[in-house]
């Protein structure tokens, strides 16, 4: 099963990515979540499955937090995605939660439905594309 | 080594837990500030990375509070952010922290800035060994009291007036400074080849006893030269080397073992040497009271006016209030024995003062200080 995983990462991204690998790159950079995982290909896999299950939790609870009008609430949730993001290498998603992040703390909640629009289309693009390199 | 992270993000935790385990640290992880205060205090920790943003404690917070909290030595912090800016990085450093990582990190550079707090870590702990080996050393002397902890401190306080001299300025800067600081304590290192008959004797020397006395200052040049010519690149064990052999020698020739004279002799060992009859004159010793910093100035400018460099002296004159206040910060202890600190002479029965016979004119050859 390992080998499967292990057939998708190629060493450190090439610099002659296509436009659409480029895009696929940006959705989950899994060569730059393997290396940070310093070739570990099981925590690698292990991490793009946690944040497939928790991050339709997590929305959910953001939608929840704006139906209350909890600023605070989003901004919590919304950092916490940060970081996962981030060290997961999901670069789409981290935009949009970076940005919903602030708009919580400055309290501009006028502005997160559209964003919260965005994450749910970048998050399914995120499931769709992580799944190619998850164990079948 | 060990290191403690405190990370309230699962996914950055567990990245940092796998690179550290690689990189072969044993990790423990704590899930926020109050978890990592916990195991701070039981002072297993002495390198800890912490994530700036969490929870009731944040790193800044914890930082803080680690430094206020005395535990066994040192704890270098890496503070995790996704902040930028200098701000911040003054916020952290204002804090207490040593280093920042920047969220997302990359492997290789946490190494490297492990590698930066492993080897500060080091340099606390050499300091540490070296002060132990100093103190050793004097612990077959019951009387040894906190002359250590003065000596290099009086050290300190004279190189750093001697580093703002323009006559010093190349030579004497803060490695310098720091270096007296911890090498000073070696200067009578020899002492541990001295036999129990003659350190310990509570009687006057014979000349035969004086001259095996005499020989601690060889005994610990030969101690410290023999780990020098091993480690020629370590100019703490160059400095420790020379006080060790010099320390005794006076600015008119009157010292030993070598009769040096002037600038013949190391600053380093002019500087041991005012700082080491200061303390002596000012701490009770089995053969003469305690006396005061005025009495002390007194016999220092009188008759040892000429033992010691003038460019010292003028050193020694603008801080006497520092001298003053370390003097009281490290006070001595009363022995059972009745004794302080220092040597275990009784005094010459024709007066002249045991523990510091160059006082007196004519008889070069008596033992000097401790």
């Amino acid at each position: 099963m390992q080998e499967t995983f292990h057939n998708h990462w190629e060493g450190p991204k090439s610099s002659a990515d296509t436009p659409a690998q480029t895009q696929q790159t940006e959705i989950l950079d899994y060569n730059a979540l393997v290396d940070r995982c310093l070739g570990n290909i099981e925590l690698a896999s292990r991490l793009v499955e946690k944040l497939q299950t928790c991050l339709p939790q997590e929305i959910e609870s953001m939608e929840k937090a704006l139906s209350q009008n909890d600023a605070a609430q989003l901004a919590r949730i919304a950092h916490r995605l940060k970081g996962a993001t981030a060290s997961v290498s999901a670069q789409r998603l981290n935009r949009v939660v970076e940005a919903i992040e602030e708009y919580g703390k400055a309290g501009t909640l006028s502005d997160i439905p559209a964003s919260l629009e965005q994450l749910h289309q970048e998050w399914e693009q995120f499931r769709i594309h992580s799944t190619t390199f998850l164990p079948s | 080594m060990r290191v403690l992270i405190v990370e309230d993000d699962d996914f950055a935790a567990d990245v940092l837990e796998n690179a550290l385990s690689r990189f072969g640290y044993e990790v423990t992880k704590a899930r926020n500030g109050r978890e990592a205060l916990e195991l701070v205090r039981s002072s297993l920790y002495r390198l800890v990375i912490s994530d700036w943003e969490m929870p009731e404690i944040s790193g800044v917070d914890l930082c803080r509070r680690i430094r206020a909290q005395h535990t066994g030595g040192y704890v270098y912090i890496i503070l995790l952010t996704a902040r930028r800016g200098t701000k911040h990085v003054v916020e952290g450093l204002n804090a207490g922290a040593d280093d920042f990582i920047t969220k997302p990190f990359e492997p290789q550079e946490l190494l490297v800035r492990l590698r930066a707090g492993e080897r500060i870590l080091a340099l606390e702990s050499r300091e540490l060994i070296i002060f132990s080996l100093a103190k050793l050393a004097e612990s077959r002397d019951p009387d040894t009291g906190a002359h250590l902890e003065r000596m290099r401190e009086y050290c300190r306080v004279l190189a750093e007036h001697l580093s703002r001299q323009e006559k010093f300025r190349d030579q004497v800067d803060g490695n310098y400074i720091q270096l007296i600081y911890l090498t000073s304590p070696l200067h009578d290192i020899g002492k541990v080849g001295i036999p129990d008959s003659v350190l310990l004797k509570p009687g006057k020397f014979t000349p035969e006893e004086f001259e095996i006395m005499k020989q601690h200052a060889l005994i610990g040049f030969q101690t410290l030269d023999a780990a020098a010519r091993t480690h020629p690149d370590a100019r703490f064990l160059l400095m420790a080397r020379e006080i060790a052999i010099s320390h005794h020698e006076r600015f008119d020739g009157s010292g030993y073992p070598n009769h040096l004279v002037g600038e013949a002799i190391p600053l380093c060992s002019r500087i041991v040497a005012l700082a080491d009859v200061y303390d002596a004159l000012t701490t009770k010793r089995i053969y003469k009271p305690a006396y005061s910093h005025e009495e002390a100035r007194a016999i220092i400018f009188g008759e040892m006016l000429n033992k010691f460099d003038p460019e010292i002296l003028e050193a020694f004159c603008q801080n006497e209030e520092r001298f003053m206040k370390i003097k009281a910060q490290f006070t001595d202890q009363e022995h059972p024995t009745g004794r302080m600190n220092g040597q275990s002479q009784t005094p010459d029965p024709q007066g002249n003062s045991p523990f510091c016979p160059i006082l007196t004119v004519g008889t070069p050859d008596a033992p000097i200080t401790s």
